[in-house]
């Protein structure tokens, strides 16, 4: 925190001393890893498998199929599961958003039913998910399909709601209509909160994605990181884990990577 | 002015009250009048009330309601606690320390994609499927909220605040957090700790759906199996509201702890 001297040299030796520094970390975490489970045998491979065997389970699985499918049949799966959850859920709850936020009427309807659905987290609508639509995909589409809605809903109506008056009074003295307003002033100035809460609501829909396919499935990487539970094979566990973070992390930059190209006038 | 914003909130109100009936009244009818709903795919809105006042001296599949209820919280509090004791601190020494912050955070990089529910399996075989193995995920799923925001806080410390301090005569570092980083990034690591009990109730509820012979999620889970959706109905109902309570009271406390922050809120 406290620096006392600024000169580039300095700088260039506290970051040079940081990348030593983390990657030694890195690398030292995969060695100690390697070490109590390979080296020294300390624990056995039914309980952490060696760096070594996940790597070669990543591989194997490309073409051994695990269940019914390959690796690349599950992460399909899984990923085709979020992509129409997520379509759905954004479909319905950026348009009620708006809507809510602009006609004030309908906000007064649909706020009681929102606040007594919002609290319950989405994962606690699995059982009842399975109980209505089966294992399939239809299940896992709606609980995932619940993660997405209620964040963006809510980044929406904030959005639309908090939009400064000032911006749609000048364009009402300029002549918009409301169909103007809506589509010229309250779109663009909500589109950050909207966008922020789409990926809250991704970033939730994953997690959902992995909880309905822990309960009850027959395919996806959640189903293989059960099944590696299930099965003694902790390492098959530990691919679908890197699998199923890999994935979050590439839906999150692309969010992140849309949002700037969308909302290209702020910095 | 005064009237208008009178009949306005009336409005509200009425139409509020209105929605509530509508939907409960269209469940009834469906459910009970026309019977195109058959129960077991969704109870009539009475039948949760009825279970409810069942249950609280009745056990099912173990405990009573109160009693299963009582598993759930037990759980979830002392994983909450373990990761606010543990993530806070080290938070706040990563964004203190920049070697701590080197070794650290790619670490943390690494682990955090991973979504905490994931770790379940992994925790059920290393620590069987009792109490720890949920502790240890609810820990998790607590534990990243904590220390992101505590090191996001510190490292939001205006250097305007370190400068003056310095120049008022503090000398040690130790002062230095204490006195002025630490109050100053105190309301982002609350929310960070608001941020970590939701998360951690999520994950308890996911850890007793999949394995577990107590609690909410389970009673859930077997009401599934038995075909009783009015038990699901009912455990989502009290999830949320506890989840709701939960969030409120920290809340509360925030307000307590930095009454500050609240004035600039609104």
């Amino acid at each position: 925190m406290a620096m006392k001297t600024f000169g580039p040299q300095f700088l260039e030796r506290i970051y040079r001393e940081k990348v030593v520094l983390s990657l030694s970390s890195v690398l030292g975490f995969i060695f100690c890893w390697y070490l109590i489970t390979d080296i020294l045998g300390l624990i056995p491979a039914l309980f952490l498998p060696s760096p070594e065997k996940v790597f070669f389970t990543i591989y194997e699985k490309i073409y051994i199929p695990v269940g019914q499918s390959t690796l690349f049949g599950h992460v399909g799966v899984s990923l085709l599961r979020i992509l129409v959850g997520t379509m759905i859920a954004l479909g319905i709850a950026i348009p009620l958003g708006i809507l809510m936020g602009w006609y004030e009427d309908l906000d007064s309807v649909m706020q009681p039913i929102i606040e007594v659905l919002r609290p319950i987290p989405p994962i606690a609508w699995i059982p009842l998910a399975i109980l209505w639509f089966g294992i399939g995909l239809g299940s896992k589409v709606f609980i995932i399909g619940i993660g997405v809605f209620f964040p963006t809903l809510i980044n929406t109506y904030m959005g639309v709601k908090f939009v400064d008056p000032i911006l749609i009074k000048a364009a009402q003295t300029l002549g918009a209509r409301d169909k103007d307003v809506l589509r010229e002033v309250i779109l663009p100035a909500s589109v950050p909160l909207i966008a922020a809460g789409i990926r809250i609501g991704v970033g939730l829909g994953m997690m959902c994605l992995v909880a309905a396919e822990l309960v009850a499935a027959s395919s996806g990487l959640g189903y293989l990181i059960m099944l590696g539970g299930d099965d003694l094979k902790p390492e098959l566990s530990i691919t679908g884990m890197i699998l199923i973070g890999i994935i979050g992390l590439l839906a999150d930059t692309l969010i992140l990577a849309v949002e700037k190209k969308v909302v290209y006038w702020k910095k | 002015m005064a009237e208008a914003r009178k009949i306005r909130s009336r409005r509200r109100f009425i139409l509020s009250i209105l929605s509530v009936i509508v939907v409960l009244g269209g469940w009834f009818v469906l459910t009970m009048v026309l019977r195109w709903v058959p129960p077991a795919f969704l109870p009539p809105p009475q039948n949760i009330l009825t279970d409810f006042f069942r249950l609280l001296n009745k056990s099912y599949v173990g405990h009573t309601l109160i009693g299963h209820t009582l598993v759930s919280l037990q759980i979830v509090l002392g994983g909450f606690l373990l990761a606010v004791l543990i993530g806070v601190p080290m938070g706040i020494m990563m964004g203190w320390f920049k070697r701590i912050e080197a070794i650290v955070d790619p670490l943390f990089q690494l682990l955090r994609p991973i979504p905490p529910l994931a770790w379940i399996p992994l925790s059920l075989l290393w620590f069987g499927i009792g109490i720890s193995s949920k502790i240890f995920v609810i820990w998790l799923s607590a534990f990243v909220p904590c220390v992101i925001n505590a090191y996001t806080g510190i490292r939001l410390t205006e250097p305007l605040l370190v400068k003056a301090a310095l120049g008022l005569g503090v000398k040690r570092q130790r002062d230095l957090l204490r006195e002025v980083a630490i109050p100053s990034a105190l309301p982002v690591i609350l929310g960070g700790v608001r941020i970590g009990l939701g998360s951690a109730w999520m994950t308890l509820v996911a850890a007793e759906l999949l394995a577990s012979d107590a609690g909410l999620g389970y009673m859930m889970q077997m009401a599934r199996r038995a075909l009783e959706p009015s038990i699901i109905i009912l455990g989502m109902l009290i999830i949320g509201i506890l989840g709701a309570i939960m969030a409120r009271g920290l809340k509360m406390l925030e307000k307590r702890i930095c009454p500050w922050v609240m004035d600039k809120e609104r």
